[in-house]
């Protein structure tokens, strides 16, 4: 569970990038989503972690589905894709 | 009581390292996976198809103006087809990003044909735990 979180929050990231270059911001439409999804399982990976058990990976998947949501946004915003 | 902390620290350590490790891996196949169709598709169907099914640039289409990704999808049809000099008069950072997806697919095909020998190679201990002779095998999943 915590390796796929790393593994959606990866993926989101690369996807936000990608969506910053001109004219392909319509992909965030498929990428906020995605990391939603990410975000989510982050989330479960977090609280399903046994005590004393290392959380960094989900933590990290967390934040970069997080951050991925969050700018894929803003650039979805800033090119007219949602007002 | 110290000694057997700091192993366990280390084992968790060990393991927190390799989930990462292997998160890269499988994020660096869903990427050339992605590459290398993007470079099959162009010789498997015909240019019409390829250029129906890329996006249209919203700059070019409502603006009238061309951005750096502006034909690319052509130069790639051109790269498939030979014509290398087209390609260039497209766009000019095609042939950089060809010969840059050309590049990962072939490093990922030369990986994953040496990952499915070493994998043949490995021999099982027990369940838990695979012991490979290869050190680079070993160097990158434990």
């Amino acid at each position: 569970m915590k390796t796929a979180s790393l593994i959606f929050g990866i993926l989101a990231i690369i996807g936000m990038i990608v969506g910053f270059f001109p004219c392909l911001g319509s992909l965030n439409w498929i990428n906020i989503p995605f990391a939603t999804v990410g975000l989510i399982i982050s989330i479960v990976a977090v609280t399903q972690a046994k005590e004393g058990e290392p959380k960094g990976n989900a933590i990290a998947g967390l934040v970069l589905c997080g951050v991925a949501m969050l700018f894929g946004l803003i650039r979805l915003t800033a090119g007219g894709g949602v007002f | 009581m110290g000694k057997f902390k700091k192993v366990n620290m280390d084992n968790l350590k060990k393991s927190s390292q390799k989930e990462q490790k292997v998160a890269i891996l499988i994020v660096w196949t869903v990427i050339s996976v992605t590459i290398s169709i993007v470079i099959i598709f162009p010789f498997l169907a015909d240019s019409q198809t390829v250029l129906e099914s890329a996006p249209t640039c919203i700059s070019k289409s409502q603006f009238n103006v061309e951005c750096s990704l502006c034909g690319m999808t052509r130069a790639f049809i051109e790269i498939s087809n030979g014509n290398i000099g087209n390609a260039y008069d497209l766009n000019r950072g095609s042939l950089f990003v060809y010969s840059s997806f050309l590049l990962n697919s072939i490093i990922f095909i030369a990986y994953a044909i040496y990952y499915m020998i070493v994998m043949k190679r490995t021999r099982y201990i027990d369940d838990t735990r695979i012991v490979s002779n290869s050190k680079i095998y070993n160097s990158f999943f434990y």
